[in-house]
């Protein structure tokens, strides 16, 4: 391991802590209905719900394996724990917080970013969330923001109305999982009109051995609201490999405009399969900023259903494949309605090995006018023995549309480099400032904190990775 | 040329293509290159029996050949004409018909055929070995280099026949050929299509081919087509896909050798009906070569076009150079065009791109042309032709006048 010089804090970091497991109740290995129901029943959900795991649980069984994407053969589901609760019951201050998560959340920042942002905190540590804060001012406007459970209780005809119906449990095999066993996620509820300044941000955590993940992250965006939701990710290193299989539903309602900005860092033995999908109505914009840069395999394809005129999709999506990963990210946006338009975007950066994949849809309904749709991918290689592949599926069933798409691969130019260095710059150095330069149009749409923490991890990465 | 029984090793193909053919299922939607071409909806059934048809009547053929190095010409299966000039047979040069040829050129051409015949991956593919009926098989020794274009001519017409035209081409070291094919169905006859190119280029040969195909509206239409390019050779190909009703048509193009050039075009154009599932595949095996690929598609209300296309780098071939562009047009509201132009790259030392785009016709040159007197139905077409334009102006003027033709009976008239 690491020694602990000051020098080397920030690269600790990106590996993360691990802490003693004090989870207090788990189920047993493996996935079946009793496990379900225990879920469930320790959840204290309605009978709707627990019914809906079940009915998931069987499209689960039932789905096969993707045919495509990265390899995903050394996923064994019967050697996994489903569910882990850290704790009896939901923190409400920090002071209530166990000393060793609240060291954990130390670490990576959280009591720091609460001072920073003074919005809402929800921090997940293992399936739960543990601690919450929402500040008072946003809760005066009506905004909801808590975890998903929390919700089911205090507000369950918003949940039931909305769960689910962006990503139903048949949408593919690690949605049903997720549906069948979710846990802990976000729940966040914006009033109609009410413009939230301040980012949302949730902190996850994964910290027991083997342990699957399997957060439920719902945002409503009623008419002509704003949210700029933030979702940060570290994890420690495990010896096992470990599942996360997210589901994120967002519904943005005519004129409301939903950010969701996510900068995912897990250990390299996790596999992160994620489902996120936006409904976006009427004169609505969602913009999805993925950055990918940690776990051993990563699919993610942020979507955007375009289903009322004049709705907007934007996708900006960066990956960082290094040595042992795969990432195989992209973006969706299908246009279900006239006078809708969609950018997508999509940055990565091969090396050591690593393979990137962009993975993307743009799909145009039958009888529409005016869609317009523009997607460009830029791929960098930084060595021969990484690889990039580009994936575009255009679907296109309307004539008045103008789609557009272009992709590039390219590599560190010699002569880039050369020049760097003879103004005084390491190779390393030069290659950074080249990588950096590279991801610079993305990097900016992050708020300055994730930027500034983006970059470390990019330099993170980038060391020892020439001569 | 020959006279008497064909060669035994096109028996001896179809024998073993027959029994590999009997082994292999369908190929299903579930498999990548099929996602897009159902061939549950067709009924192949009246293909399957062990016979090639009734030939039917001929249409009379439009397009005479000008100045040519050699003529072949097919109707319904049977070899009608075969011509090349003494002067470049003494040279060394054969055009034959598959199985009826010299020895040198039956050797050449069975070797090709088994070695593409072990290339077939599905049962589509092997299918036209199977029923292989006819060919033509053309081969220019070392050195040699012909300006003038040769035209392989293949007519087909009857009731239930299945047609399995196969183009074959050989260069030798630094030979140099034009080829003129053309594919030509009769009015009125019901035929399933299932044709094959193979080109083997030496090295520092260069074939410059120009294929169309322009069959029933109703024909199911497969073709598959393979190159291989060695050291320094050159490939440059145009594709003209009028169709078929449902047509499924790949090509395969492995830059094997360092420095190999190939420049891939296609044009395709759906009506209402049809179905045109066009794919090309560049492969960089080695170092320093140079690929581009150019596909113009453009789709009338209630057709369906699908463009595939794919750059594949391997570990070993640096300094490749590499880009793919589709653009699709859609004429009208029910058209459809999906684009999937697909990049898996080993090497960093490449310079690797593709670009698609998907629109229909500016409103601005339409109303520019009405203005000036035009009919929608005449400005329309004119903008169709000018879109196409920049593919065809390489091509001989005589593949370049009757591709114009052709569209121009396709579009709606512009009376």
């Amino acid at each position: 391991m690491k020694a602990s010089s000051p020098a080397l804090e920030i690269a600790e970091y990106s590996h993360g802590y691990h802490f003693p497991d004090e989870s207090v109740f788990r189920t047993r290995i493996g996935l079946d209905e009793s496990v379900v129901n225990a879920i469930s029943e320790r959840k204290g959900e309605p009978e709707w719900m627990r019914r809906y795991r079940l009915r998931a649980l069987g499209a689960f069984r039932k789905k096969s394996m993707p045919s495509w994407g990265a390899d995903l053969s050394s996923i064994d589901f019967d050697a996994l724990c489903y569910y882990a609760r850290p704790q009896e019951a939901q923190s409400r201050s920090w002071e209530d917080v166990p000393a060793s998560i609240k060291e954990t959340f130390e670490r990576i920042g959280i009591p720091e970013a609460e001072r920073k942002f003074l919005a809402g905190v929800g921090a997940q540590y293992d399936s739960e969330m543990v601690y919450h804060s929402i500040k008072e001012d946003l809760s005066k406007l009506g905004v909801i923001f808590t975890d998903p459970e929390t919700a089911l209780r205090e507000h369950p005809d918003l949940v039931r109305r909305y769960f689910g119906t962006v990503i139903p449990y048949l949408d593919n095999k690690f949605a049903a999982l997720n549906s069948a066993v979710w846990s802990g996620g976000s729940f966040v509820y914006v009033p109609k009109g009410v413009r939230v300044d301040v980012p949302l941000q949730a902190y996850f955590r994964i910290n027991a051995r083997s342990f699957g993940q399997f957060e439920r992250t719902l945002i409503i965006a009623d008419e002509g609201s704003f949210v700029h939701y933030i979702e940060g990710c570290t994890a420690p290193i495990y010896a096992t490999e470990s599942l996360h299989s997210a589901v994120v539903e967002i519904i943005a309602l005519p004129g409301s405009r939903v950010r969701y900005t996510t900068i995912q860092n897990w250990s390299s033995d996790v596999y992160n399969l994620v489902t996120k999908r936006a409904a976006v109505h009427r004169d609505a914009v969602v913009e999805w900023v993925d950055g990918n840069i940690g776990s051993k395999r990563t699919m993610k394809y942020p979507s955007v259903y375009l289903i009322g005129e004049g709705a907007r999709g934007e996708i900006l999506s960066i990956a960082f494949a290094g040595k042992g990963q795969e990432q195989d990210t992209g973006g969706k946006a299908v246009h279900a309605a006239s006078h809708t338009s969609s950018v997508i975007t999509a940055k990565s950066i091969s090396k050591s090995g690593g393979i990137a994949s962009y993975r993307g849809l743009v799909k145009v309904n039958e009888g529409l006018r005016d869609v317009r749709s523009r997607v460009v991918c830029d791929a960098l290689l930084l060595d021969g023995d990484s690889r990039t592949n580009t994936y575009p599926v255009m679907e296109i069933e309307s004539d008045q549309v103008s789609i557009e798409h272009e992709a590039r691969v390219s590599r560190i130019g010699e002569d880039q480099l050369f020049y760097l260095m003879s103004r005084g710059m390491s190779e390393a150095e030069a290659s950074f400032m080249i990588v950096s330069g590279f991801l610079d149009p993305l990097v900016k749409q992050l708020p300055m904190e994730y930027a500034v923490e983006l970059n470390r991890l990019i330099e993170l990465e980038m060391e020892g990775s020439v001569g | 040329m020959m006279a008497g029984s064909p060669s035994p090793w096109l028996g001896e193909l179809r024998a073993d293509a027959r029994d590999r053919f009997e082994s292999l299922a369908w190929p299903t939607p579930e498999e990548e290159d099929w996602r897009r071409t159902d061939l549950g909806r067709l009924d192949l059934e009246p293909f399957l029996a062990d016979r090639v048809g009734k030939a039917g009547e001929l249409c009379p053929w439009a397009g005479e050949p000008g100045a040519s190095a050699g003529y072949i010409r097919f109707e319904s299966g049977g070899c009608a004409e075969l011509a090349i000039s003494e002067r470049l047979r003494s040279r060394g040069a054969r055009l034959e018909s598959m199985g009826m040829g010299s020895l040198q050129g039956e050797s050449l051409n069975s070797a090709l055929m088994r070695e593409t015949f072990a290339s077939a991956g599905d049962k589509v593919a092997v299918w036209h070995f199977a029923r292989l009926e006819y060919g033509a098989f053309l081969y220019l020794p070392p050195g040699l280099k012909i300006e003038e274009p040769f035209f392989v001519d293949i007519r087909e017409s009857g009731a239930g026949r299945h047609a399995t035209p196969q183009i074959a081409i050989v260069l030798g070291e630094g030979a140099a050929a034009t080829v003129i094919a053309r594919t030509k169905e009769s009015l009125g006859s019901s035929i399933l299509c299932n044709s094959r190119s193979d080109i083997s280029l030496g090295p520092s040969s260069a074939l410059r081919l120009f294929e169309s195909s322009n069959l029933g509206p109703g024909t199911p239409f497969f073709q598959r087509s393979r190159a291989r390019l060695a050291e320094g050779s050159s490939l440059e190909r145009l594709e003209v896909q009028l169709g078929g009703g449902l047509s499924m048509t790949r090509v395969d193009c492995l830059l094997e050798g360092r420095g190999s050039e190939a420049r891939l075009d296609g044009l395709y154009y759906s009506q209402a009906g049809q179905e045109a599932d066009v794919g090309v595949s560049l492969r960089h095996l080695s170092p320093g070569a140079t690929s581009k690929a150019f596909y113009k598609g453009a789709v009338a209300s209630g057709g369906r076009a699908v463009f595939q296309g794919s750059i594949d780098v391997g570990t070993g071939a640096s300094g490749t150079d590499a880009y793919l562009s589709n653009r699709n047009l859609l004429l009208g509201p029910a058209a459809r065009a999906d684009s999937i132009p697909t990049l898996r790259i080993g090497n960093n030392d490449v310079r690797c791109s593709h670009g698609s785009a998907t629109g229909r016709l500016g409103e601005e040159e339409l109303f520019y042309l009405r203005s000036r007197g035009l009919s929608e139905a005449e400005a329309r077409e004119m903008l169709v032709l000018g879109f196409f334009e920049e593919l065809l102006e390489r091509s001989p003027e005589a593949f370049r006048e009757e591709t114009l033709a052709d569209l121009r009976r396709r579009m709606p008239a512009a009376a």
